[in-house]
């Protein structure tokens, strides 16, 4: 009898070390796809929107890479639509808010898949600030007063200052 | 049997509890239109019932500050304060009642003004209007050019007409009210080297006074305060400088720091600048010459109160190596903040003590 008792006492301690590791293997899988992923992203924002318009996934099916528009720019209807994705340029057109004589001005943006980089190449503001920034691998690039800007999520560094 | 379904209940539900967590939520808000740049909050774990309040608090404290210390515009028709900076520009030599968050802020200003022998002075503004307006302006200026030495001069000889004044604003207190006077002609408050860190400061204490301990809020590129990280490895975010002299994708950035529960904060000659005979002027000028001095491309400080970051860090851009350094010797361990220089000739000067600069 007590033999029995014991064969099902070590039985039970193998059972509860076998399931705190698989619990404990399932809870390292979950915090390591939520938080630690590799996919390296930019995104693009218009206004006081939290949610990128678009996001440019260069690591999509082992960097081939994809476009992602999240939904559309609000812009007044005589504007028509935006953004304007254009895959064979590989640019993203949205509608800032710059205004020359009373009209809003488009801001242009290059992206390549390869190098995983964003360029501003065309906007219209008094300095031109952000198409001056030239090429960015991971620099935010902000164009104001055309209220948009573009952030990329990279492992490497989390802000720029 | 019995006993072993019963540790296994406990296991999963203890998982599906610890997955599940407490009613918290993720925050983030984005703001364009305060500070005149982007201002970016992002909170983890903060109470899922203060979500909208919490969104809501923050957005009320920029554009508080934002109205109340822009020289630019007057406050709007139906605003519930009593004066802002432009309106007080506008009054000289006259007695106004003002509201506690800007004469605090004003306090502030001239706190730091001590604190930095007077290479910290808000109350340059016309100094600044002519750098801006003649050399800087965006439509008129030389901003990534050369600039014409007629009009180099003829700056020159403006700004040698205005005076920079040694008492230029009283504050008083009378009745639980708060007071201003402007004391000369030649002052004009711009709060532009002070407003933004002391507002983001403001939203970092009120975020931590509610208990929350993983955030972040960056405005623009050139204030950041930070909480903890819980995304990396000993709750650190990392913070890339940016090279000030770069000139393509390779060399953005000139190192890496480690930062967490503190704020970090740049002030640099790089965003907008006009050269003259191969020298950088740019709109942090100095009270003592009244003009861009051309010691640091680039002054980074981590510490504790991005305000206090702000206004020193614009202030080191116009001390020379030699003042800067009898400074930092006097106040860097009071003041508990740590500083990288970018100098004009490329060299980095480090005052750290617990951070290390990384390779970019």
């Amino acid at each position: 009898m007590k033999k029995i008792k014991s064969v099902q006492t070590k039985r039970d301690i193998f059972l509860s070390v076998a399931l705190f590791i698989v619990v404990g293997a399932l809870f390292l899988l979950f915090r390591l796809t939520a938080f630690n992923s590799d996919a390296t992203q930019a995104y693009i924002f218009y206004g006081d929107l939290s949610n990128p318009i678009v996001t440019i996934d260069f690591a999509y099916n082992n960097g081939e890479g994809r476009i992602v528009k999240n939904y559309d720019q609000e812009v007044p209807n005589n504007y028509g639509n935006y953004p304007i994705i254009n895959e064979n340029d590989q640019t993203i057109t949205l509608l800032g808010d710059y205004e020359i004589d009373g009209v809003r001005q488009i801001v242009v943006i290059k992206y390549d898949y390869i190098k995983k980089s964003v360029q501003i190449i065309e906007e219209q503001s008094p300095n031109n600030i952000c198409s001056r920034e030239g090429e960015s691998t991971g620099w935010p690039l902000i164009c104001l007063p055309n209220r948009i800007r573009v952030e990329f999520d990279t492992n490497e560094e989390d802000f720029t200052i | 049997m019995k006993k072993l379904l019963g540790i296994s209940m406990l296991i999963l539900m203890s998982f599906v509890l610890f997955a599940c967590k407490d009613k918290t939520t993720s925050i983030k808000v984005t703001f364009s239109d305060y500070m005149y740049t982007f201002i970016s909050i992002d909170i983890k774990q903060a109470p899922l019932d203060l979500e909208d309040e919490i969104k809501e608090d923050l957005e009320q404290i920029f554009r508080m500050y934002h109205e109340l210390a822009t020289n630019e515009d007057p406050l709007p028709i139906n605003s519930s304060y009593l004066e802002n900076i432009f309106s007080i520009n506008q009054k000289v030599f006259q007695k106004l009642e003002i509201d506690e968050p800007l004469y605090t802020m004003l306090e502030k200003a001239l706190e730091y003004n001590e604190l930095s022998d007077g290479h910290f002075d808000v109350s340059i503004g016309k100094i600044v209007d002519v750098w801006k307006n003649e050399i800087l302006d965006e439509l008129s200026g030389y901003v990534f050019d050369e600039i014409p030495a007629e009009v180099f001069n003829q700056v020159i000889e403006e700004i040698n007409q205005i005076e920079v004044v040694e008492n230029p604003y009283t504050l008083s207190q009378e009745s639980g009210k708060y007071y201003i006077r402007l004391n000369h002609d030649d002052v004009k408050i711009d709060l532009g080297a002070l407003a933004k860190g002391y507002a983001t400061q403001v939203a970092a204490d009120y975020i931590e006074s509610l208990g929350i301990e993983n955030y972040s809020i960056t405005s623009g590129s050139s204030s950041i305060v930070l909480g903890k990280n819980p995304d990396r490895d000993g709750d650190i975010f990392i913070i890339s400088l940016a090279n000030p002299l770069r000139t393509g994708l390779d060399d953005r950035s000139y190192g890496k720091v480690h930062v967490k529960e503190a704020s970090i904060t740049t002030s640099g000659n790089y965003e907008q600048y006009a050269t003259f005979e191969g020298l950088r002027y740019h709109h942090i000028i100095s009270p003592a010459t009244k003009r861009p001095m051309h010691y640091y491309h680039t002054i980074t400080i981590i510490g504790q109160d991005a305000g206090l970051l702000d206004a020193i860090s614009t202030a080191m851009l116009s001390m020379s190596p030699e003042v800067l350094d009898a400074w930092l010797e006097e106040h860097q361990d009071n003041l508990d903040i740590e500083v990288i220089r970018f100098n004009y000739d490329g060299t980095i000067t480090e005052n750290l003590d617990q951070t290390e600069l990384l390779d970019a």
